[in-house]
């Protein structure tokens, strides 16, 4: 913008044809962005978000029955009403010399769990960080949250209609093991221990971040690490675990490094943004003396995005592929070996095993998105696919998963806005019992669940 | 006697600390040149949950006199036309001081800057938002400059092209926001 008013007017005219073609994209990107300094002070925020949701849940297995005589011992209502709330107090600062800074939290409401008539049990912390930085040196973010690069940066994954999809809140509707996990990298999974990152200034329509995390733990680790767990009791609490006899210890990923370069620009009415980057990690390893004993391999994977947007519409894809599983394994015994591998828990990316004539099969993952904004209503919809090593006892073959969610949102007013969303989705592994996480079972190999639901969002 | 390091985690962690600093060594070397990239530009939960909000897009008070927020004069309230054209107009418009900010009626008026470097001439600037859909007509400048002649300041014409390219300006940024606000993730 400082171009447009440097010099005579025919200087100004010259600056003002240079600024706009996307070969000038530097001179463009300034000025886009008004860089003035921001008048010093602190401004403090508490924003929030609540939701209600109406939902008809058709899940597949629904019914649990008596392992002896077969009876059928517990049904589920397809009907239910839920509701969540988040708050995000925080602060912004500008110091006289410059200095930009502030921090900000996350608070939710405790879901889950409780007794009929007891209400809610209380509130958990789910993000905490804080950034300090300077135009030109760019920001040094810290904390467990959006402080890691893939997270922060990430471009493609479209999720902006109804709750967010597959992203959203309506598969808390779901029970247990039919929830597809399926975007790692918006889940608390992956992106909630503590970090620390680096994010560049805009040159030319690129920045880049860089994050690094000693340990897959947060809030001074893991809030169960007494020394009698760490000593045998249950290691895999223990976030500083590196070393350990114990299964459990093993899927924790450490040194976790993670890069993003990220391009924004417009072309005409083209509004592009592209995104590329990495995650890799080292891994716990394993000191059993075993014959057999196997070692989990540190994360590597990646990932690229893009999004492209046009009047009202943004379409949007994002890949991710490596060296990676899907899932904590839930080891029960002490030995990680070949044949002893058992139990499966739903979650983000972990570190994979090399297993010695198992299903060894690297992460792929891919999404697609659009959504159509025409004044206050909003359409939109996705689709993810996933193939992931899943429960890697000897020859169970891959696990492969996939979704598709579509919602409608009508923006009534400022921070009111009625939703309506469908979800399915599908999870499936030969040979593995998706419910209770056993290998070796011809039970419940496919679990899938639709979702319909009604809601209104309130933010403020 | 502590326990040695453990060879495979001080092997591990060299070299994504080189890598990092390495970075950091050529983003300072490259300084100066770049934009500084605001906290909405990130995916973050917190900054995700303002946009369109009831409280306008940031902040409940502010302290100290100041505020980081270029959209603090809007004041807390709700808008009354398009979001991202708005937040695009006052961050594009940013370094200019304001006379009058109103987002009912989606009209920015500036007061007169005179750059540094050409001290003897002024702008003004006038924005207005159309309406509540992110449109390529959805905005309209005007610019008025004035140059000082003998202490007066006197009235000149501007370049037929200067308003339309801070309309394009204020597109590209309500772009970008726009494509931010897409990958709110919902958990």
């Amino acid at each position: 913008m400082r171009k447009l008013m440097y010099g005579t007017a025919a200087a100004l005219a010259l600056a003002v044809a240079e600024g706009a073609s996307p070969a000038a994209a530097q001179a463009g990107t300034e000025a886009s962005a008004g860089q003035g300094t921001p008048t010093p002070g602190l401004t403090a925020r508490f924003n929030g978000r609540y939701r209600f949701f109406v939902g008809f849940v058709d899940e597949s297995p629904d019914t649990a029955f008596d392992a002896g005589t077969g009876a059928k011992e517990q049904g589920a209502n397809g009907f239910d009403m839920i509701d969540y709330a988040r708050l995000f107090p925080g602060f912004d600062g500008v110091a006289a010399n410059g200095l930009r800074y502030g921090a900000s939290l996350e608070i939710r409401m405790r879901s889950g769990g409780e007794p009929p008539g007891d209400g809610r049990s209380g509130l958990f912390y789910r993000r905490a960080w804080g950034y300090l930085g300077t135009p030109n040196l760019g920001q040094i973010r810290v904390g467990s949250g959006p402080t890691g690069a893939v997270e922060t940066m990430h471009v493609g994954h479209i999720a902006g209609f109804g709750s967010g999809g597959w992203d959203g809140d309506a598969p808390s509707f779901l029970i247990g093991a039919n929830t597809a996990n399926a975007f790692w990298y918006a889940s608390s999974g992956r992106n909630n221990y503590t970090k620390i990152g680096y994010y560049s200034p805009q040159f030319f329509g690129f920045d880049l971040g860089v994050s690094y995390g000693p340990n897959d733990g947060e809030f001074g680790g893991d809030g169960a690490c007494s020394f009698a767990n760490f000593a045998g009791a249950a290691p895999q609490n223990c976030d500083r675990v590196d070393q350990s006899i114990d299964s459990r210890a093993l899927v924790r990923a450490q040194d976790i490094f993670e890069a993003m370069l990220r391009y924004r620009g417009t072309f005409g009415p083209l509004g592009v943004a592209i995104s590329g980057g990495y995650v890799g990690s080292g891994r716990v390893d394993n000191l059993s003396p075993t014959v057999g004993a196997v070692q989990a391999q540190g994360l590597s994977v990646g990932l690229g995005g893009a999004t492209v947007s046009w009047a009202g519409f943004t379409v949007g894809g994002i890949i991710s592929g490596g060296r990676a599983n899907l899932g904590s394994q839930g080891f029960t015994g002490n030995d990680a070996t070949a044949t002893s591998l058992a139990g499966f828990s739903a979650g983000s990316l972990t570190p994979r095993f090399d297993v010695p004539g198992g299903d060894n099969t690297n992460l792929f993952t891919w999404s697609l998105g659009a959504t159509y904004t025409a004044g206050p209503y909003v359409f939109g919809g996705h689709y993810f696919n996933q193939d992931s090593a899943g429960h890697q006892a000897a020859n169970t073959g891959k696990r492969e998963s996939e979704g598709i969610a579509l919602g409608i949102t009508w923006n009534m007013a400022p921070g009111l806005a009625l939703f309506l969303e469908y979800l399915w989705g599908e999870v499936k592994e030969a040979n593995v019992d998706l419910v209770s996480g056993a290998a070796g079972s011809g039970a419940n190999n496919k679990v899938d669940a639709q979702i319909v639901s009604l809601g209104f969002s309130f933010q403020w | 006697m502590p326990d040695a390091p453990h060879p495979t985690r001080a092997f591990r962690s060299a070299p994504a600390c080189g890598v990092l600093l390495l970075v950091c060594g050529l983003v300072v070397a490259g300084c100066g040149q770049g934009r500084y990239v605001e906290q909405s530009e990130y995916n973050d939960p917190a900054r995700s949950s303002q946009r369109g909000s009831l409280l306008g897009n940031e902040g409940v008070f502010s302290i100290f006199g100041g505020s980081t927020n270029r959209n603090a004069e809007q004041g807390a309230g709700a808008l009354g036309v398009n979001a991202f054209l708005w937040r695009g107009s006052l961050d594009t418009l940013s370094f200019m001081p304001l006379v009058s900010a109103d987002p009912f009626g989606g009209v920015i008026i500036t007061d007169w800057y005179s750059p540094p470097e050409t001290p003897g001439e002024r702008f003004k600037v006038t924005v207005y938002i159309l309406g509540r859909q992110l449109r390529s007509d959805g905005v309209r400048v005007s610019v008025f400059r004035q140059v000082e002649n003998r202490g007066q300041w006197v009235d000149v014409p501007v370049s037929q092209d200067m308003a339309p390219q801070l309309e394009d300006k204020i597109l590209a940024r309500a772009r970008d926001l726009r494509i931010q606000s897409t990958q709110t993730a919902g958990r």
